[in-house]
């Protein structure tokens, strides 16, 4: 049984020319910053109802926790003045013993009204900017199908869909598995080692 | 210990699996009475001890991780906490409205219809059947005899004991509810005794309810004959017409019941009668309107008394008329997959289960979880066979490998040193490793669509390795049996039927990784070309391989052999066998060369899109083409052959550069015409000739399908040539259709932005 | 020792014991304390729920049975705790195999 099984990386609008989205965020007094950590960035409730009020599924504050207490660095936030907007939480690990270094993007939310000014993939960007500042193999990511805003906010990064995920959220609905390959593998034993993560497969 | 912990998919995915493994089984934990124990009041002073933390700052058990903690449910949030109740709320059972009218039970039966689809649709128990109020009160506290197994409600003057009213809800909708139970037990039996994941297809969990599963079918027929038999007396003062909706409903439970709990002796004997619930069914269907709602007999509140390790969900109930097209269907697949029954072959079995599970909307988890028990229940192949007799009628099927192979004699051969000693040992192990894998494919295509795309993903490992294993087994026993070479492409060489049989199928289950790919939505329309190229590629893998195949059918053996002497006459393959053989071959030539044409078609078609703008590739900055050709080669790049080819040269063969997009075009329509010719061919051939007698209509549904994508390319291609010949590109849209053609075959739907967009070709054009 | 250290130590002497937490709404957890923070947001594992019945004026000064049931691992917020308490472990447990253990209020 898993009520988290599936996390929403969702709900936003993305992808608008860049230049305007700079100038638009310069205008607003739109800043980003890392999470870092819990002690010196108090902005765990307000990150939690963001969230809560964006995304489907439902998360205690220790989901919060396993994310932020190990991967607050890359957790990025956007604040309107002080006022937390947006956010994007992930994490990166191997996958399974010799796998791949893997990134994963855990939630990505963007208050409504401030929807459809790119902010959401500026988010994305920093947080694999920084994940492959550590050295990640991989990015991935599950979605809803019908969330198409979100699959092509992805999809112009580079992310391809690699999976479907029937019935794979609380709510009946089904995922797509979105990967994106930053690294290639071009000696055997390399191959090799992707292709055991493959073993995944079937069972996650 | 059966926690919440949650899977974020890859991340979760061992505590996932680890998980459904407890699923079903009831915490064992063993609890203590609180009044036991001696507790002391420490919130001062724990709360004291909490405000001496940092800000962030965990105290935890060391073997406890954070990992676990994302799957607990948190207490007081209305999204997490079943047991919250809402401002206002009463934490009590709510009063169950008790009926005076028949109409009313009639209503509350459809309603229950409702909600048991609904959990056949993959809703929980909780959120459907258990939320009845009627249902709760049957089953708390949990009963353990048919008699205690009944409604405790409070006395009204309406309901004296033994008055129509009273016998209506202690008597009528008591057997039915009781029925309706007893149907879920059996459906969960059933489902928990094949292969199938829990959530995703369909929810096994009962929350520590029982589902009655100590009472006996024939005890709870009784009960439900009882009451038809009430209705029947002339105590029962009610209007024929509600007289006979009553009864459809309670025989239809009744003999849905039989049928759910048949056992697997009972199906392969067919004594069975799907019919009979069908035609009560129609009767339940036009009593329809006679029902009267009741819906403040269903409430969510049932929730807060279950043993749940999830977050509430909402109740689940979906229309009465969607419930009543489930449930035909359910029975209509139950009834039609006992076709398999009357075997034909291996060939044909397998077109069944590939047709049958390809239907839209997917026959239902329970029918593909009794198609798995009716394959293989009780460790039979449809009951009376071995899976040896099924797996190598499949290879003589296809490869027809030398007589001495099967010849019975081999069997009784005990000496290490006698050659037909050895070629048994050698079949032997061909059928142990082969067998196990070959049932697995079948039992692989019962699954939903999704997990037979990433099953076969790991199939095709398998049985990659098995084909080199299964060459060394055939030159073996090519020497044993003294096989005569045979010239074949300028080469001397040798049937390697086993290794032949398994390349076959190896090959079949890629091609359907990457088709699947497409009905599963998951290439976008600038991917098209390059999936095409690689299913042309390895269908033109496997013409070539069934060219071999034909050319080595029944291989000779030397005159000198030491067994020819021995031989067992029978075992000798017939004239007709080896035609039959043969046919299989040519048929399957000429399927996969109809695949291939289309494929080829798609490959032009999707290219000249691209080179003329009209499919766009997404700027996607942080990858590149090669680390996205990569990662779609993913399953096949350890596949020993056919090969994963360079991303350049791949590059290359799918762009054609040094063609110019018109003749693209021109050879896409080449390539549609043969396809068009040969899905023709194959609409002419029999039932039996097709490998199709036991599900011929849905085997030429899927041939009509490949004709009108075929028909449909032809049309886009036609109109994108007379774009470019009239400069009239930039007025041109183009729209993928992913419904209206063969769900592998999404065609191109050109328009114009002037005129409104042309229909998809219409069903009719494709006959 | 500074207060911290201190404080830990405590905390860390609850950690696996068994604990009873009452929340705002008169509910009762009884599961192993797991995990806690700055503001006693606990984790308790193998968790099951009870709850007072409805009031009724004829149970006065009977004893009845409060109704329980199985959670798993649940976070309860410090916020909506009304009363800690811990099982200092009397000796005296009494073994339940189901989860419809009842006991006296």
């Amino acid at each position: 049984m898993n009520h988290t099984q599936g996390l929403v990386p969702s709900t936003i609008l993305g992808a608008i020319d860049e230049a305007r989205v700079f100038t638009m965020m310069e205008a607003d007094n739109i800043t980003f910053q890392p999470f870092g950590d819990e002690k010196v960035t108090p902005h765990l409730e307000a990150l939690r109802s963001l969230i809560s009020d964006g995304l489907s599924e439902p998360y205690s504050i220790y989901v919060y926790r396993y994310f932020l207490h190990q991967w607050g660095d890359l957790c990025y936030l956007a604040l309107d003045c002080d006022k937390l907007i947006g956010v994007v939480i992930c994490k990166l690990e191997k996958h399974r013993e010799h796998g791949a270094n893997r990134g994963y993007i855990a939630m990505l939310v963007v208050k409504e009204e401030y929807r459809g000014r790119g902010l959401a993939t500026k988010l994305v960007k920093m947080a694999i900017d920084a994940m492959i500042a550590r050295d990640a193999d991989e990015v991935v990511l599950e979605t809803e199908v019908t969330n198409t805003s979100a699959i092509k906010l992805y999809e112009h990064l580079g992310f391809l869909r690699s999976k479907r995920l029937h019935r794979y959220y609380l709510n009946g609905n089904s995922a797509f598995r979105l990967v994106l390959y930053l690294k290639t593998t071009n000696n055997v034993a390399s191959v090799a080692d992707r292709v055991e993560g493959e073993v995944e497969m079937t069972d996650d | 210990m059966a926690t919440n912990s949650g899977g974020f998919s890859d991340a979760f995915a061992r505590l996932h699996v680890s998980e459904r493994a407890l699923d079903g089984q009831q915490p064992t934990v063993t609890i203590t009475s609180p009044t036991a124990a001696n507790f002391r009041d420490v919130t001062q002073l724990f709360r004291q001890a909490c405000q001496g933390l940092d800000v962030g700052q965990l105290v935890k058990d060391p073997n406890f991780t954070l990992f676990e903690a994302v799957g607990a449910l948190e207490i007081m949030d209305p999204k997490m906490d079943s047991g919250l109740l809402k401002p206002g709320e009463e934490d009590a059972p709510p009063d169950i409205y008790q009926p005076v009218l028949p109409e009313e039970i009639i209503g509350i039966m459809d309603q229950l219809l409702s909600s048991e689809m609904s959990w056949h649709d993959g809703a929980a128990l909780s959120q459907t059947v258990f939320t009845c109020l009627y249902i709760d009160n049957l089953l708390s506290p949990n009963p353990t005899t048919l008699e205690e197994a009944r409604f405790s409600l409070p006395p009204s003057g309406a309901h004296q004991p033994g008055s129509p009213a009273y016998q209506l809800i202690h008597l009528v909708l008591r057997a039915y509810c009781v029925g309706l139970v007893k149907c879920c037990d059996h459906v969960n039996r059933q489902i928990l005794a094949e292969h199938t994941y829990e959530e995703e297809d369909f929810v096994t969990q009962t929350y520590n309810v029982s589902l009655l599963e100590f009472l006996s079918v024939p005890e709870v027929n009784r009960l439900l004959v009882s009451a038809i038999e009430y209705i029947d007396s002339p105590a029962a003062t009610w209007p024929n017409n509600i007289k006979m909706a009553l009864k459809a409903r309670l025989a239809f439970r009744k003999l849905f019941l039989t049928e759910l709990s048949r056992e697997v002796k009972e199906m392969v004997e067919k004594r069975l009668n799907w019919d009979g619930c069908i035609t009560l069914l129609s009767t339940i269907g036009i009593t329809r309107n006679l029902g009267k709602a009741v819906p403040s007999v269903f409430s969510i509140a049932v929730q807060r008394k279950l043993a749940s390790t999830v977050p509430p969900r909402p109740i689940v109930q979906i229309p009465f008329e969607e419930a009543f097209t489930i449930v035909s269907r359910l029975c209509k697949d139950a009834k039609e997959i006992l076709r398999i029954l009357k075997y034909a072959g291996a060939t044909n079995l397998i077109t069944f289960f590939l047709r049958f599970t390809a239907r839209k909307p997917q026959p239902s988890t329970y029918v593909r979880s009794l198609l798995q028990t009716l394959f293989y229940g009780d460790h039979k192949v449809l009951g009376t066979m071995s899976i040896k007799q099924l797996l190598l009628d499949d290879v003589k099927e296809l490869v027809l490998p030398a007589d001495d192979l099967f010849d019975p004699r081999n069997d009784l051969s005990e000496m290490p040193s006698d050659t037909r000693f050895q070629i048994r040992q050698r079949m032997d192990w061909f059928v142990e490793r082969a067998g196990t894998a070959y049932i697995t494919m079948y039992r692989t295509i019962c699954q939903n669509r999704s997990r037979l795309r990433r099953n076969l993903c790991h199939l095709i490992v398998d049985w990659d390795s098995m084909q080199i294993e299964c060459e060394e087994i055939d030159g073996e026993l090519q020497q044993l049996i003294k096989e005569e070479p045979v010239l074949h492409n300028d080469n001397i060489s040798y049937a390697f039927s086993l290794s032949s049989w398994v390349y076959y199928y190896k090959l079949k289950q890629m091609e359907w990784i990457i088709f699947l790919g497409f009905e599963l939505d998951v290439y976008l329309p600038h991917e098209f070309a390059g999936m095409y190229w690689y299913l042309q590629y390895f269908l033109r893998t496997r013409l070539q391989h069934l060219e071999r195949i034909r050319h080595f059918i029944h291989p000779g053996v030397a005159p000198d052999s030491p067994l020819a002497a021995t031989r067992t006459p029978e075992a000798v393959a017939s004239a007709q066998t080896i035609a039959n053989a043969q046919a299989t071959v040519n048929f399957t030539l000429l399927e996969a060369a109809a695949l291939q044409e289309l494929c080829s078609a798609m490959i032009y078609l999707y290219t000249a899109l691209a080179r003329l703008d009209l499919v766009k590739t997404p700027p996607q900055p942080y990858s590149t083409d090669s680390l996205r050709y990569e990662l779609r080669m993913k399953p096949f790049l350890t596949i020993g052959c056919p090969d994963v080819i360079p991303f350049n040269d791949f590059k290359d063969l799918v762009e054609n550069p040094e063609i110019q997009t018109l003749e693209l075009l021109d050879l896409a329509s080449e390539n549609t015409k043969e396809g068009r010719k040969n899905f023709d061919l194959l609409s002419k051939m029999t039932a039996a000739s097709s490998h199709a007698v036991l599900c011929e209509e849905g085997y030429r549904l899927n041939l009509r399908e490949y004709l009108r994508s075929c028909i449909g390319a032809g049309v886009a291609i036609v109109m994108l040539s007379k774009a470019i010949k009239t400069d009239t590109l930039a007025d041109v849209e183009v729209e993928i259709d992913q419904s209206s053609y063969h769900p592998w075959f999404p065609v191109p739907r050109i328009s114009s932005k002037k005129r409104p967009p042309l229909p998809a070709v219409p069903p009719t054009l494709a006959r | 020792m500074s207060d911290t250290v201190n404080s830990e130590a405590l905390l860390h002497s609850f950690i696996t014991k068994r604990l009873r937490v009452t929340t705002k709404d008169t509910r009762m957890f009884v599961g192993e304390l797991k995990c806690t923070d700055r503001d006693a947001n606990l984790i308790l594992s193998r968790t099951h729920e009870y709850r007072l019945p409805k009031f009724n004026p004829e149970d006065v000064g009977r004893k009845v049975d409060l109704t329980s049931r199985f959670l798993g691992l649940v976070v309860v917020m410090g916020a909506d705790i009304s009363r800690i308490e811990v099982d200092e472990g009397s000796g005296l447990r009494l073994p339940v195999a189901d989860a419809d253990a009842t006991m006296e209020a």
